[in-house]
């Protein structure tokens, strides 16, 4: 090493630790590139496989079928149901202080990132590509709700809570000021937060979710309006709204609170079980039952974030797993990501026990499914054999044509493998054999950062993957700014 | 890329550090029941994966996304790289070569990209030259990975364009050992192993090599072949893991007191652990080094003697004791019961053994006759040396479990070796191990 570079080495990294790409030379910043690469592709582009103008298609809405009524896997009746205790106001405050007063906190609609990414970087013009469904496509009730959601319009659907809520005189500037709660508005609400902890909108979710607090105020109760509703009893927010919210921490960074609010809940649902099972209504029970296991479930996914592994063997060994009445698919599932877990933490070997015991219960004599072979395939990637692990993801693509998350994980072996190129021309056939499918966060993440690494010119590429996204997706539950890493300067 | 520039290059040059990918989920799990207004929150498009079961909401996902930062390394893991060579021009360039280096603080490696090909190719527009370089790193420090690229401009003058990456190599684990010498000459060892990273791993093995003059007996694991440990070996940052081994000299060198005085080196701990997605490393510890026996002058060793004895009978065990002294001995040998007042047996000796040579043994009978049920302790042996009268006190001689005149049992358990020093050594000292990559 030179005595210059020397120099400019300690200079470069005396407090730093080093970055995914750090180079100890100075590079000039290259603005002039990708500024217009949208009129004239660069040769390298044109060698490409995957070019936008190429596509002639736009998001097609998939075929929304309304069923009457969902069917539910434990039929119980609406006393079950609702069942929760109202909470007894404690003596220094009144119940006034305690009722639940939401309002929406946006004036407008909710913005679309992706539009206004692509106006930044492409234009108002390449605008007119995005045909997708919005909220003014669809009928203005619970239904036109489900077919956005079904079609990935998450952020319009949204903005329809947000239209509807305004109609029960809970929308913009409302928080705080009385209101009346029905069954309807809060499963509004409830799908409305909801959709935000989808789309990353923590910041607006906090907000909103903040005057629901863990859903104790009397409010919420059939009880407060006994005129109204006729005796019924219970509680008039959903058990979804209740771990929702108790959930919610979780996605805020603060775990322990999540995992305080969560156990409470087990052991709430956890009594009624018993005080049903006290009833002899097997039934009732079961329901509960499986509510308790929800929520469980959503303490060991508290537990993954706080790396507590112990924590999460004590509840699946202990109380998921041990339960019986679990079919086998589901206890396949459960083992087969609790193995995954295992694997995260890199004890392999505990790892494919778990998965022997999924294997085990499939069906006797019957080949190895999808499970099993995706099962498989991580398994060698955690050996370090990505050519093996190559293999086995393209049997399971075999299986399963077009999965995206199978496709995903052969491009990330074939990279591994020291075969950049073979991995983009698979990212980029997958997309465009099914670009709306395809498309989507990790297979994005995975492509950007191969571009990164190919050449120089993978800004341009990377705008080529918003025309296509400005084009078939509605929306993307991390920013498109992350996913296609257009801040990296490259 | 712009050809005015003086900077500017034919070739780009791209390195990618290749952590292990990482298994995503599809993003925070939101789930309802079908009652609820949104029926279901899964996408019928975009179906990601394998359908869930509705029992499971989990977010252990099947998905890998590749590294989005350097992180970590550690010693013992392997430094894997991704290395591309891209040409950014539409004409063919010429003459190309990689050359890749690992520089550490004492050392300058060269990694090789495709070992096979030839030493210098033609990249033709668009064309990349590109491979994964893996290093397994040996040192703490400083590490700067040097690339350059060599290639022939169109004029035909030689071009180079070189890329340095400077990191890190942190140290992994803390091995402390505490050595005992116990009974039979036997050494006990205690390994404790901490975790001194910033996320749990695996400790997938740790076994104690051993050198030529000992055999082990790892202590680690139960009679059915599982682990001690509770669950799994796993390690979250900074908490520790001990391991026991038992280490004997092998009978060869037990004999000889002289090449046991002198075989210090015992092993050599071999760990292998393995973090994130299965991220391997693996280091050894240096040659580990038993405490010395400390042999004062005599060496008393219980030969022969029953663990259980019927009360009024007759308990005889067979001693054998060594001059470790440099020096001829004439060894007086006193069994006193009368030293302390309530003694749970009777049957004083006193007698006196041949000359004894330096390194030479003499072993003899001592018989008592227990009066007191329970474990009883046969002690205090006086030992004078007439010679130079020099006294031993020999504190603990030997156990035995007396029992009532009915007692039955079902088998006899000899002990058929027992020693004991004149001074028990306190060898609860920890020490710190240095750690070396295999």
């Amino acid at each position: 090493m030179t005595n210059n570079s020397n120099g400019r080495l300690s200079e470069y990294f005396a407090n730093d630790p080093p970055s995914f790409f750090d180079e100890l030379t100075t590079s000039k910043p290259k603005a002039k590139e990708g500024q217009q690469p949208a009129d004239k592709p660069s040769s390298s582009i044109s060698s490409s496989n995957m070019l936008a103008t190429t596509f002639t298609g736009t998001f097609q809405p998939p075929e929304y079928v309304e069923t009457a009524e969902a069917e539910e896997p434990i039929k119980v009746s609406d006393d079950v149901r609702n069942l929760w205790q109202v909470p007894t106001p404690n003596e220094a405050g009144g119940l006034a202080t305690h009722l639940v007063m939401p309002g929406i906190h946006i004036a407008n609609d909710l913005p679309d990132p992706i539009s206004i990414a692509v106006t930044q970087q492409l234009g108002e013009a390449e605008l007119q590509q995005r045909q997708i469904l919005g909220v003014e496509n669809v009928t203005q009730d619970e239904r036109g709700i489900r077919t956005l959601i079904n079609a990935g319009c998450f952020r319009a659907a949204v903005n329809l809570t947000g239209r509807l809520l305004t109609i029960y005189g809970q929308g913009y500037g409302r928080a705080g000021q009385p209101a009346k709660h029905s069954p309807h508005s809060m499963q509004l609400w409830f799908t409305r937060l909801a959709l935000l902890a989808k789309l990353d909108e923590y910041d607006l979710l906090q907000a909103e979710a903040e005057p629901f607090g863990q859903l104790n105020g009397p409010d919420v109760f059939y009880e407060f309006y006994p005129e109204m509703y006729n005796g019924k009893q219970g509680s008039i927010a959903c058990f979804s709204f209740r771990l929702l919210l108790a959930e919610l921490p979780i996605y805020l960074g603060k775990p322990h609170l999540a995992l305080d609010q969560l156990s409470e809940l087990h052991v709430i649902s956890n009594e009624i079980k018993q005080h049903y099972e006290g009833l002899k209504q097997a039934t009732a029970a079961e329901f509960w039952q499986r509510r308790a296991e929800r929520v469980l479930q959503s303490i060991i996914n508290c537990a993954l974030m706080m790396k507590k592994f112990s924590m999460i063997d004590d509840i699946m060994g202990g109380m998921l797993l041990s339960r019986s009445s679990l079919s086998k698919e589901e206890q396949r599932s459960l083992y087969s990501a609790w193995g995954r877990i295992y694997l995260q933490i890199g004890d392999i070997f505990g790892a494919e026990q778990k998965f022997a015991v999924s294997r085990r219960l499939r069906e006797i004599n019957s080949t190895p499914d999808l499970r099993d072979l995706v099962d498989k395939g991580l398994i060698a990637v955690a050996k370090n054999d990505f050519p093996e692990a190559y293999l086995i993801f393209q049997k399971a693509l075999h299986l399963d044509s077009g999965n995206t998350m199978i496709l995903n994980n052969m491009g990330v072996c074939l990279l591994y493998a020291g075969k950049l190129k073979d991995a983009i021309n698979l990212y980029e056939r997958a997309i465009n054999l099914n670009p709306q499918k395809s498309l989507n966060e990790s297979l994005l993440v995975n492509l950007s950062t191969l571009y990164e690494l190919e050449s120089n010119n993978s800004k341009a590429k990377k705008l080529n993957l918003l025309r296509l996204i400005n084009r078939f997706k509605p929306d993307l539950t991390i920013s498109v700014e992350i996913c296609l890493k257009l801040q990296a300067t490259n | 890329m712009n050809s005015g520039e003086a900077d500017s290059h034919l070739l780009a040059l791209k390195v990618m550090r290749l952590t292990r990918p990482t298994l995503v989920g599809v993003g925070p799990i939101v789930t309802c029941e079908p009652k609820d207004l949104p029926q279901s929150f899964s996408r019928m498009v975009e179906n990601d994966g394998i359908a869930r079961t509705c029992a499971e909401a989990l977010g252990a996902g099947q998905t890998m996304l590749l590294p989005q930062s350097f992180g970590n390394i550690y010693l013992g893991e392997t430094f894997s790289s991704y290395i591309c060579v891209h040409n950014c021009t539409m004409h063919p360039v010429e003459g190309v070569t990689v050359k890749v280096d690992l520089q550490s603080n004492t050392s300058r490696i060269n990694l090789l990209m495709h070992e096979n090909k030839k030493s210098s190719v033609v990249l033709t527009a668009d064309e990349t030259l590109d491979d994964v370089i893996r290093y397994e790193v040996k040192e703490i420090g400083t590490h700067i990975l040097v690339c350059e690229v060599n290639y022939t401009s169109p004029a035909g003058f030689a071009q180079s364009l070189r890329k340095f990456f400077k990191f890190q190599v942190l140290k992994p684990l803390d091995v402390k050992t505490k050595f005992y010498n116990a009974e039979m000459d036997e050494i006990y060892l205690e390994a404790q192993i901490q975790n001194v990273t910033t996320g749990p791993f695996c400790l997938e093995k740790v076994e104690l090599d051993s050198s030529e003059q000992y055999t082990v007996t790892s202590l680690n694991t139960l009679p059915n072949g599982e682990s001690v440990f509770n669950s799994k070996n796993m390690l979250q940052p900074n908490n520790s893991c001990q391991f026991l081994y038992c280490i004997k000299p092998k009978p060869e060198i037990a004999k000889d007191i002289k090449i046991l005085r002198e075989a210090n080196n015992v092993g050599k701990l071999d760990i292998v652990w393995r973090s994130n997605f299965g991220e391997k490393g693996r280091l050894q510890t240096s040659q580990l080094q038993r405490l010395p026996f400390e042999y004062k002058d005599i060496r008393l060793e219980v030969v022969d003697a029953e663990n259980i004895v019927k009360i009024g009978t007759i308990f005889t065990f067979q001693c054998r004791v060594t001059n470790t002294a440099e020096h001829a001995m004439k060894l007086y040998i006193t069994l006193d019961t009368k030293v302390f007042p309530d003694c749970p047996y009777t049957g004083s000796s006193n007698f006196v053994l041949d000359v004894l040579q330096p390194g030479a043994i003499a072993e003899f009978p001592l018989s008592i006759c227990p009066s007191k049920l329970g474990l009883i302790k046969v002690s205090p042996l006086l030992i004078v040396d007439t010679l130079k009268n020099e006294q031993y006190i020999i504190n603990k001689v030997v156990e035995v479990f007396v029992v009532d005149a009915d007692y039955h049992q079902d088998g006899t358990f000899l002990l058929n070796k027992l020693i004991r020093y004149e001074t028990p050594f306190d060898s609860s000292m920890q020490k710190q191990v240095q750690l070396q990559v295999v």
